[in-house]
């Protein structure tokens, strides 16, 4: 029996690990290559209706407890996206969320609508994107009123497939943005996009590292920030959450699902702890659930709010 | 189950994140084509690759093409806006660095190096520790034209000013083309310094003291320098001995493809030098599959690095013959640390620059898009090209 099968949105996970978007969702092969490695579902790279090169590099530094991105929705197109989705598909059986983005409210309507057509198990909806503030302004996600409205927009053209809104922890109450958007149907919550922006000078130059001078900060430093923002949102909505935020080791993934997540988002671990970070986790999962005898996720789920 | 450290927090050097450097020296071998000299703040193996980074331009990733005590070489054409603009540097500019990156070459006897313009860079390092490690290669440069290997004449310039090499068999030398800018603010090296190596050589000294004439060019701290012997010019001397050159219009070395020659040096036509006598070889290296016990002389293994079409015609020349085979690869790539996916190959995801950029026969053998054009920095491929790329329709009936 597999105590890690998991239903998202009515979508069977073989494992609650999904990899975030951002992190080698650019192509079929490279995402099969992560479901091979573990994953449950894999996610893309956020994709537009039309091609962007992204902010130039440095766009993703490490430091002493994370990883420091600016690369700025650097996407081929939901148009080549939807080949890739579709290769993805035939090749692989398992389950992929597609992630979208928008400039405008209607932009994210536009864009549900397009990448329907190569019917991702779930849309991901990037409302909280930390590095394009100076083209795009500050993220919808920082204003539940606006995540409400976008939400019954992409749910309306979305073709009956699921849809989860990815949140940012930077807003006066992620709960109440997690509430506007169940209320205007959305069928589960993405929590949380990187944190910040923040920025690091090299002492030398005298510059910020990043091209585009700040960008959302992963990785360790952000887990105890997701693991509160699901436990907030497990108080305040009732569909799913994908726990995602600085999971590096396979104990931050136990403590996001006794926090609520159904899902768990793995992103900066990718390069914290390697590609096995999909396997070693599901080990430890497994082997944890068997030490406390719980027959599947679900008893546990969070169980830290008893 | 085991703790795991967020990788970077161990012991220094922090190798993935940013640090700056000032640029030590930089060698001029022409119109947009110079070798940037920095200190080693990490060791690095041939073929794996650093990321240099200008303020306010941008990050690109670069080959070492050379080390000493020290230091590191990297050799630089300018194609694109990033590399035009390194050409304007100037030695103590401040450049930031990171890396290592990826997977370089099998250091093996018996190598046959192979390379296509600045695709030399990486393969000129390779030789200077093939050598140092007293293995026996032959390396065939091949260019456009003599002002495409030119940069291939210095293996070393810091320690190639007061040391007698014959280099004019291979490297006709040039007059004006070549120079080394000074560094400002640095006194000029005396003439007694750097006596390594001179006394077996002397009397063969031709190169241009105006030329070579180089400034005291201390190295900053060096804390991984691994490989003293490569100051040993010995060890230069026998990359020149293995060095053959291929150019289109046939204004140095011999008029042709590199690939044509790599026939000729598996049917002995090109004899790879012996392996230098008391080289520490054994005590220093494990030894490659195709290793020691050999016949020095016997090409056992091919290392590739150039365009991509010279890679696969490598490729294929290998694969007739049952040659084992490693190509350095080139993609657009932006993280540098395997999490961007802008370079992961299609047919097998391999991220090319971590699991790369030099590839096994094994590495390659499923990867779909060898003949394709490369995606940009949007991921977006330039082209299509239907006849090659696989149509989603038909990947239902190939085996993956």
């Amino acid at each position: 029996m597999n105590r890690l099968a998991t239903d998202l949105c009515g979508i069977r996970l073989e494992s609650p690990l999904v990899l975030a978007s951002g992190i080698m969702g650019m192509s079929a092969s490279s995402m099969k290559r992560i479901s091979e490695a573990g994953a449950g579902a894999v996610t893309t790279k956020s994709c537009g209706i039309g091609e962007r090169k992204g902010h130039p590099c440095p766009c993703v530094i490490p430091f002493e407890h994370g990883l420091l991105n600016a690369v700025g929705l650097a996407n081929p197109g939901i148009e080549e996206m939807n080949r890739e989705i579709s290769e993805f598909k035939i090749r692989v059986g398992k389950p992929l969320i597609a992630s979208i983005f928008g400039k405008t409210e209607d932009g994210f309507g536009e864009a549900a609508a397009r990448i329907s057509l190569s019917k991702p198990d779930l849309i991901e909806v990037n409302v909280s994107c930390p590095n394009v503030a100076s083209e795009f302004g500050l993220p919808f996600a920082a204003d539940a009123d606006a995540c409400g409205r976008i939400t019954h927009m992409v749910k309306e053209r979305a073709n009956g497939i699921p849809v989860s809104m990815k949140l940012s922890l930077q807003c006066p109450s992620i709960a109440a943005v997690g509430r506007a958007c169940q209320e205007n149907g959305a069928d589960a919550i993405t929590a949380i996009n990187s944190v910040g922006p923040g920025m690091l000078i090299d002492l030398n130059v005298r510059k910020p590292i990043l091209a585009n001078q700040v960008g959302g900060v992963s990785g360790a430093a952000i887990m105890p920030l997701a693991v509160r923002a699901v436990w907030d949102l497990f108080r305040a909505v009732t569909i799913p959450i994908i726990g995602t935020g600085g999971v590096t080791r396979p104990e931050d993934a136990l403590q996001l699902i006794l926090a609520g997540a159904t899902a768990v988002g793995i992103g900066s671990g990718v390069y914290a702890y390697g590609l096995d970070i999909f396997s070693a986790t599901n080990a430890f999962l497994a082997q944890w659930l068997e030490r406390d005898e719980c027959s599947s996720l679900a008893d546990i789920r969070g169980s830290a709010h008893g | 189950m085991n703790v795991l450290l967020w990788p970077i927090s161990g012991d220094p050097p922090m190798a993935d994140t940013m640090q700056t450097v000032r640029i030590l020296r930089i060698v001029e071998h022409g119109e947009g084509l110079k070798s940037f000299w920095v200190p080693a703040i990490f060791n690095i193996e041939p073929g794996q690759f650093i990321t240099l980074w200008l303020p306010k331009v941008d990050e690109k990733p670069f080959a070492v093409s050379g080390s000493a005590e020290g230091e590191l070489e990297i050799t630089i054409k300018a194609v694109g806006p990033f590399t035009r603009s390194i050409m304007n540097c100037r030695p103590g500019d401040w450049v930031g660095i990171r890396g290592p990156f990826g997977k370089g070459f099998s250091l093996k006897n018996g190598a046959v190096l192979v390379g296509g313009g600045i695709g030399n860079a990486p393969l000129k390092f390779l030789a200077q520790r093939l050598s140092v490690a007293g293995m026996s290669y032959s390396w065939l440069a091949g260019g456009r034209s003599k002002a495409d290997i030119r940069f291939l004449r210095y293996i070393n310039p810091a320690e190639t000013q007061n040391c007698s090499i014959s280099t004019e068999e291979f490297f006709p030398r040039s007059s004006n083309n070549s120079k080394i800018l000074p560094r400002s603010g640095r006194s000029r090296r005396s003439q007694e310094s750097g006596e390594r190596g001179k006394s077996e050589n002397s009397g063969k000294l031709n190169l241009d003291e105006s030329k070579l004439s180089l400034d005291e060019l201390k190295p900053l701290d060096s804390p991984c320098s691994s490989h003293p012997r490569e100051n040993v010019i010995g060890d230069f001397i026998s990359i020149f001995e293995s060095l053959h050159i291929f150019t289109d219009d046939g204004s140095e070395g011999r008029k042709g493809l590199v690939t044509d020659g790599l026939a000729e040096v598996f049917s002995g036509v090109f004899p790879l030098p012996e392996a230098s006598p008391g080289a520490d070889a054994g005590k220093r290296m494990d030894g490659g599959a195709g290793g020691r016990g050999l016949p020095s002389s016997v090409p056992t293994f091919i290392c590739g690095s150039g365009p991509e079409p010279m890679l696969l015609a490598t490729r294929q020349f290998a694969l007739s013959r049952g040659i084992p085979v490693e190509l350095s690869f080139e993609r657009y790539m932006k993280c540098g640390i395997g999490l961007c996916g802008q370079c992961c190959l299609d047919g097998t995801g391999i991220r090319l620059c971590v699991e790369g950029p030099v590839l096994t026969e094994k590495q390659m053998a499923g990867v779909t898009e060898f003949r394709l054009s490369h995606r940009s920095s949007s991921g977006r491929r330039a082209i299509r090209n239907t006849t090659e790329a696989p149509k989603v329709t038909e990947l239902t009936e190939r085996k993956i």
